[in-house]
């Protein structure tokens, strides 16, 4: 007798912590399936990524990201939520002066540091200028490691340890350092970030189709002298960034410009008729790719952005188009799939991922305010 | 096998009675069902490893390619099968010594803890096993569908449950009073969340880098 209890009682709590669940989300579900994508990919962004662990460059993407989905959608959670991470990350400031925890690259700490000026822009609490000006002392720090020549005239390595120029570099460290700049009125560190920039295409960027390598070590030449498609989407989406943040006055304005333009032609032959492009962006046997999209579609609009006489109907066109296919990645929880996933061994071996990459999430909402900005978001 | 002994009665037997259970089991133990418990912790900690990664078990399910990011909270569930995995494999070792002593008191003992752990590694398995609907239906997306809270109650059930199956079982054929167990208990569950909580700490506010985990993973 007291078995059949017990076992009644346990078929019941098993039925029980089977169907909460289900029941529960039910409402949940046809609420989200009535939303635009952007607070989809927000909603999951926000909800579903563990900011805990992963540590690194994607959570500053996805802060970057959520601020830029509160702007769309006025919804001020999103920028709550974003608060939190960046005072996080100013807690966990090194003595050195590198943002978050634990991250051993120079410029993956940096990736949360445009959104830590946003909260200073936006609060004047002086704890954040204080933060982000610790932070750039630690970037521009002599005693870091500098690759073909001098400090703040050769190259910041990405990495602490190794004399390495990373293409990552310019999208994670360079507007903030820009930014720096124009904040603190210091011209000084605006010419040191387009200097910056200009040491990494010296060493990076392919001359043929002007495109940009990933990785050139001082000591043994390119680690990875693929055109790697998200690199690629790096160099042309921190450029396009630093258009807007510089004044147009700088007597290197034209030269950026006109390098980002010549990159997007060069990306225009390269596009597939899906409106994505191969991770590697002139190798089609590769597969195609959704982070680099999302950045290339993202630089154009902002260009538009800041000037639309910049953006022919060609440029239009290719923006929409990767928008749209980037668009029909998003599923009906907000995952923007087809992303590829981090770049270690084997970079381009490994599998677009099937589920949320930080990376991906971020540079969509990203993307997506532009395209809102710009009224693009209807497609062509 | 008949039915009084076979494996589903034995499971069920655990949760519906487990101090009968646990005797009964106690007093017949056989290389057979060390080898079982030993299957039944590796194949709790894929299960497990692929529930931690909600729609993780939904991409192994539909044949996608690979896994999502992990998640902190589950990664209790993960330490908790590693565990079970370490000491299940350990009391194998001390069982197979305890055969050469001629089934000494020190097998006879191990024999006991073994079963403990044997319903250790269970308990994860069968309340996470309720989720799989839920993971296939809804992604296993708790947070994006508000109901952190129930995972945290199906966590707290983890634990608690982990905690009435120790007690009872500390007891069993042992000179150990209830008093006795349920403080040893207490200290057992106290240490596993101190160190859990401690993890969180350290990574949230003294620059803990806690990347290393994901190699267990």
């Amino acid at each position: 007798m007291q078995i059949t209890t017990r076992k009644l009682g346990f078929t019941i709590f098993f039925i029980l912590i089977l169907s909460f669940p289900l029941v529960f989300a039910m409402p949940f579900h046809f609420k989200l399936s009535e939303q635009n994508v952007c607070t989809r990919v927000a909603e999951y962004t926000m909800n579903e990524l563990d900011y805990s662990i992963f540590t690194d460059w994607g959570k500053g993407l996805c802060i970057h990201g959520l601020l830029d989905a509160a702007e769309v959608t006025g919804d001020e959670k999103y920028r709550a939520f974003a608060q939190c991470w960046v005072d996080q990350s100013i807690r966990t400031q090194t003595d050195e002066g590198a943002f978050g925890h634990g991250d051993m690259a120079v410029g993956d700490s940096t990736a949360i540091g445009l959104s830590v000026l946003n909260f200073y822009n936006r609060t004047g609490d002086p704890k954040y200028l204080e933060a982000a000006i610790k932070h750039l002392n630690y970037l521009r720090s002599p005693e870091r490691v500098w690759v073909d020549g001098p400090p703040l005239i050769g190259g910041s390595s990405h990495l602490a340890n190794k004399a390495e120029l990373w293409i990552d570099h310019l999208y994670m460290v360079i507007p903030f350092w820009a930014q720096m700049g124009v904040t603190l009125g210091n011209d000084t560190y605006i010419d040191e970030a387009v200097n910056q920039i200009q040491v990494h295409l010296k060493h990076l960027q392919e001359p043929v189709t002007k495109l940009v390598a990933h990785i050139w070590s001082e000591t043994e030449g390119y680690l990875d002298s693929n055109l790697w498609g998200r690199g690629v989407g790096w160099a042309t989406a921190s450029i396009a960034r630093i258009l807007g943040i510089i004044p147009n006055t700088h007597s290197n304005y034209s030269y950026l410009l006109n390098t980002v333009l010549s990159m997007l032609a060069s990306l225009d032959d390269f596009q597939d008729s899906s409106g994505l492009w191969h991770t590697i962006v002139n190798d089609s046997t590769t597969y195609l790719e959704t982070s680099c999209s999302t950045l290339f579609a993202y630089t154009i609009a902002k260009l538009y952005h800041i000037n639309q006489t910049w953006i022919d109907d060609g440029n239009r066109t290719m923006a929409i188009r990767a928008f749209n296919a980037v668009v029909g990645k998003v599923d009906q929880w907000g995952v923007v799939h087809w992303c590829s996933g981090g770049t270690g061994a084997n970079p381009y071996g490994v599998p677009r991922a099937d589920y949320a990459i930080p990376w991906g999430q971020g540079m969509f909402l990203s993307m997506y305010r532009e395209f809102e900005a710009v009224n693009w978001t209807g497609g062509i | 096998m008949d039915q009084k002994t076979s494996v589903i009665n034995r499971i069920f037997g655990i949760f519906l009675s487990p101090t009968t259970t646990l005797k009964e089991i106690c007093d017949a133990p056989t290389s057979g069902k060390l080898l079982y418990l030993l299957l039944v912790a590796i194949v709790t900690i894929l299960f497990v490893f692929l529930v931690q990664i909600p729609s993780g078990l939904t991409s192994i399910l539909i044949g996608a390619s690979m896994f999502p990011q992990y998640q902190i909270y589950f990664l209790f569930f993960a330490v908790m099968a590693i565990f079970s995995l370490i000491f299940i494999g350990l009391l194998n070792l001390i069982y197979a010594t305890g055969v050469s002593l001629k089934k000494s008191r020190k097998e006879h003992r191990s024999r006991k803890i073994m079963v403990n752990l044997y319903i250790y590694s269970l308990v994860p398995f069968l309340l996470l096993s309720s989720q799989i609907p839920f993971i296939l239906i809804f992604g296993g997306h708790y947070s994006l569908f508000h109901l952190q809270f129930f995972f945290y109650f199906l966590l707290g059930a983890v634990f608690g449950w982990h905690f009435v199956l120790i007690y009872r079982g500390l007891q069993i054929e042992s000179d150990i009073s209830p008093k006795g167990a349920k403080i040893l208990t207490v200290i057992y569950i106290g240490v596993i969340i101190c160190i859990a909580f401690s993890i969180i700490y350290a990574v949230l506010y003294i620059n803990f880098d806690i990347s290393w985990l994901g190699f267990l993973i």
